[in-house]
């Protein structure tokens, strides 16, 4: 092992952290070789004086100033920290206050849906007028229906009132209550086989309390004047209480008194109009645009149109849905004498 | 001959860990973080002072260490030691601060080293060579490389084990011991014309 080998080692050497075999080695050579010895002596007491050195302590009052530097940094927790230390504390009370939220939240959603009419996907829907409700103190007349899912729904507005029997069903158009039936595509397609036969839903339910008012619905036979199609376009009207497929024109249509041989004759209308008049009646048709006014000329001749009434806010949209078709709802009032019945009682039919 | 001051040994002596003043801090106790600095100022300031050569300097880099290790607290992980994730800031601190400094500066900062001027730990049996030899030792290492007084001061001063060493530096310990003892031949060449002039003194 020559010099700088040996140099190379001294380090190890002085901190005795040699081998057995290279201590004897270097020890052999620093016994020999006076230059290394020297070397060795000279690192020997670098290192020893560098452990000599003072640890000096920092100025008086160093912690003091640092922390008072660190209480400046941060006086208060970070919005994480605040809301989450001390963990202990903090996180089961979050878990409780979610979940107070969460069960509340829960119960506002059930308590919505309560107040809210069924959705559309029930067999008939109902639109009861909110005018006629207010001038008529028999509005609790309501969809008549079978289906047990609407007979459980809430009637908060409707059915306290006392029972009403038909008779007492005016011609008077301010205590009219119109009530629309209309119904859902399904029946609707089940009807159109028996064209030339309108059918009358009516059937009292809410423990009696309740007149039913039938609607009629027309078949499409090959009539120009067809119902809607398809009620699938239905939207939900502002100011009423249930859903019914929109209207372009709301007619308000009295019929006159005919002869028999008159109610014969051949008329696309006429044929589809409700034969017992004892009650208001709704009719939908299906007008192309371009000939409505032959429509109104054509129901004048049996009738009275006593109103009419377009409805702005559905009319665009429905005739680009319908293509051009006009959806117009006929509300049959009934007729001027009182005593109906003959030929156009339910009975009959 | 590690003369440790009587605060730091209670501090240590308190059986709280480093690991634990951390977390305890990460929680808003700002007190546990005054045990952090207790027990660890004296090998900052020292590492520091040796490097720099400035007591004033040294007690300010220090103090931007200890509030730049509050400040990123969050970042320390409980995989490595406190004092070596201390160490790593403090030279960190101390490097820019030798960058900030101009060549002039530097020459003059190793020229002239101070002390306080009421020294608290000195003996008043040492002698004056004994002071003599201190001074000679500081301005040797104030013109060494920041890297070779690092190692040194942390290995020869205060006896760090070679590991930390190590994990301070980022290097594998091998190269520690090879950095070490080229470190210490710099320095001993440093010191020789000084040895000899006592030597032929004696």
């Amino acid at each position: 092992m020559n010099c700088q080998e040996v140099q190379a080692q001294l380090s190890d050497y002085l901190e005795k952290s040699l081998d057995t075999v290279n201590l004897e080695i270097i020890e052999s050579h620093l016994s020999t070789c006076l230059t290394c010895r020297t070397e060795a002596d000279n690192l020997n007491e670098c290192i020893r004086q560098v452990a000599a050195l003072p640890m000096l302590d920092p100025p008086i009052g160093f912690t003091q100033r640092v922390m008072a530097h660190v209480r400046e940094i941060e006086n208060k927790p970070s919005l994480w920290q605040r809301l989450l230390f001390p963990l202990q504390a903090k996180i089961p009370i979050q878990a409780i206050a979610v979940l107070l939220i969460g069960i509340f939240a829960a119960y506002l959603f059930q308590k919505e849906q309560s107040d809210k009419q069924p959705l559309p996907n029930s067999a008939s829907t109902a639109a009861i007028d909110r005018t006629a409700k207010q001038a008529n103190p028999f509005s609790e007349a309501e969809q008549m229906t079978s289906n047990p899912l609407e007979d459980a729904r809430p009637r908060s507005s409707f059915g306290n009132g006392p029972a009403v029997p038909r008779d007492q069903w005016t011609s008077n158009e301010n205590e009219m209550a119109r009530v629309d039936k209309t119904k859902s595509p399904t029946e609707k397609r089940s009807e159109n086989r028996l064209p030339s036969q309108p059918s009358v839903e009516s059937k009292g339910s809410m423990g009696g309390l309740i007149s039913g008012i039938p609607v009629v619905n027309t078949g499409m036979g090959s009539a120009p004047f067809s119902p809607p199609p398809e009620f699938g376009n239905a939207s939900l009207r502002p100011g009423s209480m249930s859903i019914e497929p929109f209207a372009d024109y709301e007619l308000v249509f009295r019929p006159r008194v005919r002869p028999q041989a008159e109610r014969q004759a051949p008329s696309s209308i006429l044929d589809r109009l409700p034969t017992d008049n004892s009650t208001p009646q709704t009719v939908w048709f299906t007008v192309p645009q371009n000939q409505y006014e032959q429509f109104k000329k054509d129901l004048g001749a049996t009738g009275t149109i006593e109103s009419e009434l377009l409805v702005p806010l559905l009319r665009k949209e429905g005739l680009s849905q319908a293509g051009g078709q006009l959806q117009i709802k006929v509300t049959v009032l009934p007729v001027a004498e009182t005593n109906q019945g003959g030929p156009g009682s339910p009975s009959d039919r | 001959m590690k003369k440790q001051s009587n605060i730091v040994e209670e501090v240590v002596s308190e059986g709280i860990s480093d690991a634990e003043c951390v977390r305890k801090v990460l929680q808003g106790e700002k007190d546990a973080f005054e045990i952090l600095v207790r027990r660890h100022q004296k090998t900052i300031f020292n590492l520091l002072y040796r490097m720099l050569g400035d007591y004033d300097e040294a007690a300010e880099i220090s103090q931007e260490a200890f509030l730049s290790a509050y400040r990123s607290i969050k970042q320390f992980r409980g995989d490595a030691n406190f004092s070596t994730w201390l160490y790593r800031i403090a030279l960190n601190h101390a490097s820019t601060r030798r960058r900030s400094l101009t060549k002039w500066q530097q020459r003059t900062l190793a020229l002239e080293t101070t002390e306080p001027v009421s020294e608290p730990e000195l003996n008043p049996a040492e002698t004056m060579e004994q002071k003599e030899i201190q001074e000679q030792v500081q301005k040797a290492l104030s013109g060494l490389e920041p890297d070779d007084v690092t190692i040194i001061v942390l290995k020869d001063l205060q006896d760090v084990p070679y590991e930390e060493v190590a994990r301070v530096l980022e290097v594998p310990v091998g190269t520690v011991k090879s950095r070490l003892h080229r470190a210490r031949r710099a320095l001993k060449a440093r010191l020789l014309p000084y040895f000899k002039a006592r030597g032929a003194r004696q």
